[in-house]
């Protein structure tokens, strides 16, 4: 994976939290507060065995209105 | 609580090695460095030793996970060795180790030891850590600078301080560890910077530049204690005794559930709560004298400030440009450079940092030396602040 890298701490709606990676987002994009939803996408290729790998990765939910009920990194 | 460790056990003497690129030396040439310093200042003789702890992290020193490098390399005389190792905070964990035996009774001379090569790694920072087999397919592909670096998003969100504040707090932070590590001959790093170069760095994970963050070291420390008892007995005067050591470890709280804010470390406020029972004191601002904190990233030593209740919190930033820690503040932090300038080796670190707190205390630090100091803490973390070890640990003068 090229840096620059995004992750950060995402907070769940109704509790719960997990450091992932962030997607779809350019250097300056991220700060906390950040609103966010849950996409699946390859998280790694594994060149060795040739197989790709999935994985749940947060990326800014713009269709999001006012109510903050998931944060980054609160 | 426990009675706890107070005035129970006497630092008898102790030892570290030049810090830095040593290509020239393997561990066990970085540990006789810092083990003949601490027996020469003990003045014991090696079969006078009772048991031994042994913390390296990252290497293996060679002979595997056990206590067999030390005891090869020093060619100690069949005692216990104990390896032991807990992230970055490894080395306070080989004090706690060798005070706990001294206090119990079971031995009446121990001696801890900290030892990591790591700058023939062919890499600039800690070597990646294996995470097991199914970890990798959750975790962010992440560093430790990316880690750290979110304290500070955290931080200014909750205290409402402005990027270019907090940019420059943290730069302080450094260019005062760089003017203290110049006047440290063991040290690393020992060229002052100015405000400026840390601004202008490199970026390394946003707000941490390349002089924000620590660097890894080749180096050992060693410290050798007893019971005040024996030390007296052995005609020391001025004993440098142990006031605390406590530690406290991350339990998913800080990953898993969301009541913690990202913005400090809820294992140091614990550890150091408790460590400031253990030893009595209850204005830490006024009654510490002096600081070694584990700056592995500047913002990190920032955060602390409020961790150990030494500046208020939201306050912190504001006392670090005061010039608060500096080297003639009010609490002088950092006096022998820090991980960022005397340097880094992960297993020796918490041992180097207790090693200032006590040449200061004996009056033996030279050109750093402070005025009458009575207190040193030493703050060693271990892991990154959603999920650490936390080794907070007070020496102080006999009597204080």
């Amino acid at each position: 994976m090229a840096p620059p890298n995004h992750y950060g701490m995402i907070v769940f709606e109704g509790g719960g939290r997990i450091m992932m990676d962030i997607t779809d987002v350019s250097p300056g994009d991220v700060d906390t507060g950040l609103l966010v939803k849950m996409v699946f996408r390859i998280k790694d290729i594994d060149e060795k065995r040739g197989f790709v790998r999935y994985f749940w990765k947060a990326a800014p939910d713009r269709s999001a209105v006012s109510a903050q009920t998931a944060v980054a990194a609160e | 609580m426990a009675q706890g460790i107070r005035d129970k056990v006497a630092i008898l003497g102790m030892g570290c090695s030049k810090f830095g690129e040593r290509w020239d030396c393997g561990p066990d040439d970085l540990m006789v460095e810092a083990y003949i310093e601490a027996m020469a200042d003990a003045g014991i003789e090696p079969s006078q030793l009772d048991a031994a702890w042994f913390s390296t992290h990252i290497d293996e020193q060679g002979t595997g996970k056990g206590g067999t490098p030390m005891s090869i390399a020093l060619r100690l005389p069949n005692i216990a060795v104990t390896r032991v190792e807990n992230f970055c905070a490894s080395g306070s964990e080989a004090f706690r180790g060798a005070v706990y035996a001294v206090a119990s009774g079971a031995a009446d001379i121990a001696i801890a030891l900290g030892v990591e090569k790591l700058k023939d790694t062919g890499y600039g920072g800690l070597p990646v850590a294996n995470p097991g087999t199914l970890m990798p397919q959750v975790m962010p592909n992440g560093s430790a600078p990316g880690n750290f670096a979110q304290l500070a998003s955290a931080y200014r969100a909750k205290h409402g301080v402005s990027k270019d504040d907090l940019k420059r707090a943290i730069a302080h932070v450094s260019v005062k560890s760089h003017a203290n590590g110049a006047k440290n001959a063991k040290a690393h790093l020992r060229k002052p910077v100015t405000i400026d170069q840390v601004l202008n760095a490199p970026m390394i994970a946003e707000p941490l530049g390349l002089f924000d963050c620590c660097g890894v070291s080749d180096g050992a420390a060693a410290a050798i204690v007893t019971t005040p008892e024996i030390a007296r007995a052995m005609g020391k005067k001025n004993l440098t005794m142990v006031k605390a050591i406590q530690l406290s470890v991350s339990n998913g709280y800080e990953s898993q559930y969301n009541g913690w804010d990202g913005s400090h470390f809820h294992t140091a406020r614990i550890a150091a709560g408790k460590a400031y029972r253990e030893a009595g004191i209850e204005r830490p601002r006024e009654q510490i004298s002096m600081m070694e904190v584990h700056d592995c990233f500047s913002i990190t030593e920032l955060v602390t400030m409020e961790d150990l209740f030494i500046s208020p919190e939201g306050q912190g930033w504001r006392d670090v440009l005061d010039g608060f820690y500096d080297a003639d503040g009010g609490v002088p932090c950092q006096i022998d450079g820090g991980l960022k300038c005397f340097g880094h080796p992960i297993g020796a670190s918490g041992l180097r940092m207790l090693y200032e707190m006590y040449l200061q205390l004996q009056g033996r630090a030279g050109e750093r030396q402070l005025k009458d100091p009575v207190f040193g803490m030493t703050h060693n973390l271990g892991g990154a602040p959603a999920s650490n070890v936390c080794s907070v640990a007070i020496i102080g003068q006999e009597g204080a």
